[in-house]
């Protein structure tokens, strides 16, 4: 197994182990940051973020004793943030309609548009805007890179359904984001 | 023709035309008959006949006419009968009916869906795989890859505040317990240190002394009212009036001889008069004064003692109280209703002795047994100021009731042994025949008392009723019985006896108490109280004593 650690993190993990709080402190300071924007993508407003960001490092520092090495601590932190927060969604999903799909089928997507124009609080703002579903395996997808057979295992779904969710997901943020290239100003329009 | 015709048909009209209304009125005798034959006589007389006829029916008829009234009515026992009535329907029926309920179309549908999968059209396929090109997300990667923002600092105040037990190899709640059963020792030791700090300087300390290198301390003193005790006798003994009276010093004024050997000590002047000057002593007297036998003196110069001065004016009561425990803190569970319990106490316990006659104050004192005796410091002075290392603990079992959620009335038995020394220099007159007749040696003695009580308290306690900590006030009496009250002296020459004791005597007590569940039927508390007797100790005229403690203790109750 390699080791992913050396020198500094290696006794950080080992402080917060044994519970210095002040070595839990600093872990959260390296890492809160980066999963704060994890959770936000997963969210709709920020109080549910922090809700998932604080949940996620309670089970990060409860658990870090059984944190193999294995892969690097930011991987394993990461993990734990999103399935913090697909345990989240699973409950605004039981509750949300759904949707047919099957109309996607027909939807253009737009290749041209340039996403290095936007920076990630735009593109954030487009996210948090798509349907908890569509969030969801948008953000697995594209941003974490799971393939569709384990978000279809981590959602419960099929592997095709996550595949058309995804493309209906990604059109949609692609309308969203032609729309902001393009505004369309009825009112204030000469 | 025709005419014939026409008129043959206008003759038949006419006939109709007469005949049609034509009446004629029958004659009598058809009337007659007619009559004869509606005629009702028969009918009447038949009615006539039958209108009251009675004919008692037959046993059998009204059998059943009876059988018929006690049975229900008929639309009942049509009910009756088909209310539960069940047929079972014909394997026909039933085959049709169960074919109607089978759901194998259902299953089998259910089954062909179940796994079905189609490939979707190329179309479809196309529109999804242009939006499965992979540069979208790779864009989207890159953007997110370093993205950071800062969460609001209540996030990890939330997560330190979740961490709090986690950090630590026992939960808050276990922790918090710990500290309070550290709190409750804490607060016992600190009054217990408090309490012995206040301990009374003890005479040798008050004594600024230097001594020989023999080192047998000894206090060899003369004064005049000694040497008008030798002189006039004890029956001259005079009556002081003035409690705080000092010791008055004097040296002795020419050479003393005797047969046996003397070991000196020198008493200075240096009387301690302010607390500086009694610390200094003290630091420098590490060595305590032995008790001194006549056997050991030797001859000295008189010219060399000095003043022996003790202040016992500085000393100051200190006084207490042992209650058993009321740790009454009951918790929230009110279906525990009765409770034992165990508690111990470090009390501060003070005799409180009071002189009651003026013949306590006789010179040299009604208290005293011995041969010879004078009485430097008069033993009812040091009654009342030279009591000291007054130390006391108890223990016992507790048992209570809750009355409700506030009060509950508690009990027990308790030991308490309590302990306290009395300094008092005692004065040995030569015999009467000896050449230093007049001379009294004072000697230093202590008088141990020992005494221990066994008492059934019973009171109330008034406490909270939360969850946790609780605080709660007790008060009540208690029945003290005296298993034991011995004043021992140090010098075997002389004996105390303050007077018969009361065997069951009677205090009132009140407290303060604190508890703290641990685990669900037992709880810690800690309590301060008062006691205080109600009556003497002593069956005497001349002294009373009714005593009092201050204690401070722990306990542990078990919820029944």
């Amino acid at each position: 197994m390699q080791n992913h650690f050396q020198g500094n993190e290696e006794w950080l993990i080992s402080e917060c182990i044994s519970g210095n709080s002040k070595a839990q402190r600093q872990l959260y300071e390296q890492y809160s940051k980066k999963m704060y924007v994890v959770c936000l993508r997963y969210s709709k407003t920020t109080f549910e973020a922090e809700d998932m960001l604080q949940e996620s490092f309670i089970k990060v520092f409860n658990h870090l004793q059984d944190f193999q090495k294995d892969c690097p601590l930011e991987f394993w932190i990461k993990r734990i943030v999103i399935n913090t927060a697909l345990k989240h969604n699973r409950r605004k999903l039981d509750k949300a309609p759904t949707e047919d799909v099957t109309e996607m089928l027909n939807e253009p997507s737009d290749d041209a548009v340039v996403l290095s124009n936007y920076n990630f609080q735009e593109l954030l703002a487009m996210i948090q805007k798509l349907a908890p579903r569509y969030q969801m395996i948008f953000n697995l997808y594209a941003i974490e890179g799971y393939k569709h057979k384990e978000i279809a295992d981590m959602l419960g779904i099929n592997e095709g359904t996550s595949k058309s969710q995804y493309a209906r997901a990604k059109v949609i943020l692609q309308k969203m984001l032609i729309q902001d290239e393009n505004p369309v100003y009825e009112k204030f329009s000469p | 023709m025709k005419n014939l015709v026409h008129d043959q048909n206008h003759f038949e009209d006419e006939l109709s035309r007469i005949f049609d209304n034509a009446a004629i009125e029958p004659s009598s005798k058809v009337w007659q008959d007619i009559d004869h034959r509606l005629g009702n006589k028969v009918e009447n007389a038949f009615q006539t006949a039958f209108q009251d006829a009675l004919l008692q029916p037959s046993d059998l008829v009204w059998q059943n006419i009876a059988k018929n009234l006690d049975a229900p009515p008929f639309e009942k026992l049509l009910k009756n009968t088909f209310e539960n009535a069940e047929l079972l329907p014909s394997d026909h029926l039933w085959k049709g009916i169960s074919d109607q309920l089978d759901n194998s179309l259902e299953n089998s549908l259910q089954k062909v869906f179940a796994n079905a999968e189609l490939e979707p059209s190329k179309n479809t396929w196309k529109g999804i795989a242009k939006n499965l090109d992979s540069s979208f997300e790779n864009s989207l990667q890159k953007v997110f890859g370093k993205a950071e923002l800062s969460p609001s600092k209540k996030v990890w105040q939330n997560i330190e505040k979740a961490l709090l037990p986690a950090n630590h190899w026992l939960s808050a709640t276990i922790w918090k317990k710990i500290a309070v059963a550290a709190a409750c020792v804490c607060l016992m030791l600190g009054g217990v240190y408090v309490f012995n700090s206040k301990k009374l300087p003890t005479a040798e300390k008050q004594v600024g002394k230097k001594t020989d290198s023999t080192n047998v301390p000894e206090n060899l003193t003369k004064n005049s009212e000694q040497k008008n005790i030798a002189k006039n006798s004890v029956e001259n003994a005079e009556i002081l009036s003035n409690k705080n009276e000092k010791t008055t010093t004097t040296t002795f004024d020419n050479n003393f001889t005797s047969s046996k050997s003397i070991n000196i000590v020198k008493v200075e002047k240096n009387v301690p008069s302010t607390k500086n000057q009694v610390k200094d002593l003290n630091a420098q007297e590490n060595k305590i004064v032995q008790p001194t036998i006549i056997e050991n003196l030797k001859l000295v110069d008189l010219s060399d003692f000095q003043t022996l001065a003790i202040d016992y004016n500085s000393k100051t009561p200190i006084l207490t109280l042992v209650l058993p425990v009321a740790f009454q803190s009951e918790n929230e569970k009110t279906e525990y209703a009765y409770f034992v319990g165990i508690s111990g106490f470090a009390n501060q316990y003070n005799p409180n002795f009071a002189l009651t006659s003026a013949n306590a104050y006789l010179i040299p004192s009604p208290f005293l047994a011995g041969d010879r005796l004078g009485d430097t410091n008069k033993f009812h002075n040091s009654l009342l100021d030279s009591v000291r290392n007054l130390s006391s603990y108890s223990f016992g079992i507790d048992f209570g009731k809750k009355l409700t959620s506030n009060f509950s009335l508690q009990t027990g038995v308790h030991y308490t042994a309590s302990s306290f020394v009395i300094d008092h220099i005692v004065n040995q007159l030569p015999p009467k025949d000896s050449q230093f007749a007049g001379f009294g040696i004072n000697f230093k003695n202590m008088v141990h008392s020992n005494t221990e009580w066994l008492s059934i308290p019973i009171k109330i306690v008034v406490q909270s009723d939360r969850k946790g900590l609780n605080y709660g006030i007790s008060g009540g009496l208690s029945a003290d019985i005296l298993l034991a009250n011995t004043l021992k002296s140090d010098l075997s020459f002389v004996q105390y006896n303050l007077g018969a004791n009361n065997r069951l005597n009677l205090s009132a007590n009140m407290g303060l108490t604190i508890s703290y569940p641990l685990f669900d039927r037992l709880d810690i508390g800690a309590e301060m109280n008062y006691r205080k007797a109600l009556n003497s100790l002593y069956q005497s005229d001349m002294v009373e004593a009714k005593p009092h403690w201050l204690s401070l203790g722990l306990g542990l109750k078990f919820k029944l």
